[in-house]
């Protein structure tokens, strides 16, 4: 069987791949893109413990399900976000978007 | 008579409270509050007067609060010395009161005023019947406060709130010592109550040191040497204040506290000496200055000043009824020099001496019973203060001070010829200034409590003269005083020294027989005189200006080492502020990047508490 | 399986995930960059499969696949931001990040290669570990599982009411 550790080094790289792109990307779609890599990286971490330590009971299977679910409300919610966003700001440029600087 | 003793003091209480309220609205009319209150504390002095005649004693006691084994009670003590300041304080009151009306006519605060003398009679009236020292201080500091609101009446002139303040930090010294003798007494005796500390029986050098703190007091209050100062500035003050102060209330209250504490003083010879030796210097430095002020006020200030050590020096010899006395005969002139005083002031606008003169065509009462006054004072045979002056002198002669008898006899002739001195140039010869020239008599408000005070100085003082028996004198020691013969010898003395200092003053200041410039403006004494013997100039020099010095240096250290500190903390958050604020770029995902700084740091820190590396 | 033939697969599936998602982050297009998003969710899918959790990956392809990725491209299109935007942050913040980014990677992956899992379990998985979920989500998860879809009903409408054009009522 292939060691555990790979899967997790495997979801260690994309989680930092992910990670990457939600803090250099400057389109807020893109962001989300970063964001569901990273979702991803995580949920394929909850399965493969899943797999190798309660193979029985699937409960990291649950868990890697309820993100899932989790998931879908957040891309809604935030591309309504976005939408709203782009309709007051005529644009989804995160650099624009800084009133709050000091 | 409890219930008349209360009363006493809880009218003029009661009068302050309903003033206080409406006096605003009131106006002119609050006076009759004030005054039908302090006639209606005179009826019941009267009463309790002759309840004391009859043998009668009262004292009622309640705890008022008790901390630990100190139980501090409140209450109300009435024997022969506080029926006699009773009516004194209460007479003297009412007729300054009513003096008040006319000098005060159209005054913006007049109930404020007649509040406050309200509230300055009640702490006179609380201070004398006092059964215990810690009752006798809070009273002893209400007249004080009473006072400082009096004097600093008019505080919209500069001068009038210096003088109020000079007072209150003036008698504040004395006063500091008067509560470390307080102190003093109730850890020697365990006790505050008078009673009990006048039955017990103390060291020489206990009793001593404790008197003479308590003496502190009455240097402070009575206005003695060295703490006198501030009775001539307090002439700033409305007039009747002046005389109130002067005659029957704050000043009296030292000679009272001493009076009271007697017993107390006789188990030291050397605090008697002590209280003998400080009348006599502030009567004779008084007087001495008495002769070079012009200010008609002033002069009246400095006698008192002068008497009041008369009395310190006659209680200090032993004369203790001689010391009463005088306060009581003194109480009486005094006012009515005050009040005549007020009068020509009222009608000349000027309390210069030489802005005056010849008014006494122009205001024949006034001038009358200022006469009367002057006469009093200085000792005119058979005249009230000749009386009481004289056994004071009769005392110091007896017990053998006749240092201080022969200071004294000085004293009386300095004391007429400085008061002559006065009559002579504002109610004889020519006027001088143009307001002299039409004055009017003042009204009768203003001039029935003269006519009433120059009655009571022209008779006051036979009820203790040889001709009754020294009757006050042995009603005041409990009948068992000493009634000595009188020592014409004395009598004569006292009698011829006032006669001699009122034929000087009519010598210099009634007629043209001697120059004006006898006495040169550039003799050394002449400028001692008038400067007062440097008394103020020393206090400013030695304690006023270090203390301006201090305070500049606190003042100074404040504003720029504390409020520095301050400041610089202040600016240093400011600073770190500005530099922090760098931070906040507005880029949600600079944040997002810290926030990963942070979780690096909170992985690595947990893995070290897990002891993963 | 032989434990050759699924590293080989393992390793596969790793090389394709690790360069769509980097495809996705570092790519100019948005739209290719929302394709290779739907190529890194299939190769999870695919990862799923391999651990045999089957339902996960068959959700996995509805949802994701199916779902948010159409979505995605549906925002995408209604900000017309497809092409020629600025896609990238300024050289200094990049050089940081990454800096950071490879810091905190390097640091799991030396905790996770030093540590030792005892738990791990040699029992084989269910056959049917479909019937096991529903008969979980039935049972011991049924509060989660009734929150959640509180939870999806709030998002709708709250999606629905946040992109509603005000003037439009």
């Amino acid at each position: 069987m292939i060691p555990l550790s790979y899967y997790l080094t495997l979801s260690a790289i994309l989680f930092g791949i992910g990670l990457i792109g939600v803090l250099l990307r400057k389109n807020a779609i893109a962001i989300l893109f970063s964001v569901e890599i990273m979702l991803n990286s995580a949920n394929l971490n909850l399965v493969a413990f899943s797999k190798y330590i309660t193979p029985s009971q699937a409960s990291g299977q649950m868990f890697a399900l309820f993100v899932m679910a989790i998931a879908a409300a957040e891309v809604a919610v935030g591309l309504a976000i976005i939408l709203m966003i782009y309709r007051n700001m005529q644009s989804i440029d995160l650099d624009k978007l800084n009133i709050f600087k000091w | 008579m409890n219930y008349y003793l209360a009363l006493i003091v809880l009218l003029p209480v009661l009068s302050f409270i309903t003033l206080l309220i409406f006096g605003k609205r009131m106006g002119e009319k609050s006076s009759y509050v004030s005054i039908a209150a302090v006639l209606a504390g005179f009826a019941l002095s009267i009463k309790a007067l002759l309840y004391v005649m009859d043998g009668g004693h009262a004292k009622i006691a309640f705890t008022w609060l008790s901390i630990g084994n100190f139980d501090v009670t409140f209450g109300l003590l009435l024997d022969e010395l506080t029926a006699v300041m009773l009516v004194v304080v209460t007479l003297v009151s009412a007729l300054v009161q009513i003096f008040s009306i006319g000098y005060m006519h159209g005054d913006k605060r007049i109930g404020w005023f007649f509040a406050s003398l309200s509230m300055f009679t009640a702490s006179m009236l609380l201070l004398v019947l006092s059964p215990n020292f810690i009752q006798m201080y809070i009273a002893w500091e209400g007249v004080g406060l009473f006072s400082y609101l009096l004097i600093g009446f008019w505080f919209e002139k500069k001068s009038a709130s210096d003088a109020a303040k000079k007072a209150f930090l003036v008698t504040r010294v004395g006063d500091l010592g008067f509560v470390i003798g307080l102190i003093l007494l109730y850890v020697t005796a365990g006790t505050l109550d008078m009673d009990k500390v006048f039955a017990m029986q103390f060291a020489p050098v206990v009793a001593g040191t404790i008197s003479i703190l308590i003496f502190f007091g009455a240097i402070g209050k009575s206005a003695q040497f060295p703490l006198h100062v501030w009775l001539p500035d307090a002439m700033e003050g409305p007039t009747p204040v002046s005389a109130l102060i002067h005659a029957a209330t704050m000043v009296a209250a030292g000679v009272f506290l001493v009076a009271r504490a007697y017993p107390l003083f006789e188990q030291s010879p050397a605090a008697m000496q002590f209280v003998a030796v400080i009348g006599t210097i502030t009567a004779f430095m008084a007087a001495t200055i008495a002769l070079t002020i012009t200010d008609i006020k002033r002069v009246l200030a400095y006698s008192t000043v002068s008497q009041l050590g008369y009395m310190m020096m006659g209680l200090g010899v032993g004369a203790y009824a001689a010391g009463m006395f005088h306060l009581f005969t003194h109480a009486f002139f005094k006012a009515l020099l005050f009040l005549s005083a007020g009068s020509v002031i009222h009608a000349v606008h000027s309390q210069e001496i030489f802005d005056m003169g010849g008014l006494g065509r122009k205001m024949k009462i006034t001038a009358i019973t200022f006469t009367i006054g002057g006469l009093a004072l200085a000792g005119f045979p058979f005249l009230s203060g000749f009386w009481s002056k004289d056994e004071i002198l009769l005392g110091a002669y007896q017990s053998g001070h006749m240092a201080i008898f022969w200071i004294g006899l000085l004293t009386a002739l300095l004391t007429a010829f400085y008061i002559f001195r006065v009559v002579f140039i504002v109610f004889l010869g020519k006027p001088r200034g143009h307001h002299s020239e039409h004055v009017q008599e003042s009204p009768a408000v203003m001039s029935v409590p003269l006519i009433i005070f120059g009655a009571l100085a022209l008779s006051a003082g036979l009820i203790g003269s040889p001709l009754t028996g020294n009757a006050f004198q042995s009603f005041l020691t409990g009948g068992h005083g000493a009634e000595h013969h009188p020592d014409y010898m004395v009598m004569g003395l006292s009698g011829a020294v006032a006669l001699l200092g009122i034929f000087a003053a009519w010598l210099r200041y009634g007629t043209r027989l001697l120059p004006a410039n006898i006495i040169s403006k550039d003799n050394l004494i002449y400028k001692l005189l008038v400067n007062k013997y440097y008394v103020d100039e020393f206090y400013y020099k030695y304690l006023v200006k270090p203390t301006h010095a201090i305070a500049q240096f606190a003042y100074t250290f404040d504003q720029r080492v504390i409020d520095g500190i301050v400041n610089g903390v202040a600016w240093i958050t400011v600073r770190f502020g500005i530099g922090l604020k760098r931070i906040q770029t507005g880029y949600v995902q600079g944040y997002a990047l810290y926030m990963l700084v942070g979780l690096i740091i909170l992985i690595i820190w947990s893995c070290r508490v897990l002891g993963l590396q | 399986m032989d434990v050759s033939i699924s590293l080989v697969i393992f390793l596969a599936l790793a090389a394709m995930a690790i360069i769509s998602s980097l495809m996705v982050v570092v790519g100019r297009n948005l739209f290719n960059a929302a394709m290779f998003l739907g190529a890194y969710l299939l190769v999870i899918a695919g990862f799923y499969f391999l651990l045999s959790a089957e339902l996960v990956g068959i959700m996995q392809v509805f949802v994701y696949v199916g779902g948010v990725v159409v979505v995605l491209l549906f925002g995408i299109m209604l900000t017309s931001q497809m092409i020629n935007v600025r896609l990238v942050s300024a050289l200094q913040q990049r050089v940081l990040t990454l800096v950071v980014v490879a810091a905190l990677v390097g640091l799991l992956v030396s905790i996770f290669s030093k540590t030792s899992f005892y738990y791990i379990s040699s029992a084989e998985a269910p056959r049917d570990s479909i019937s096991l979920i529903g008969k979980l989500f039935m049972t011991d998860y049924v509060l989660p599982f009734e929150v959640i879809s509180v939870l999806l009903l709030a998002a709708l409408i709250g999606a629905v009411i946040i992109a509603r054009e005000e003037g439009r009522q």
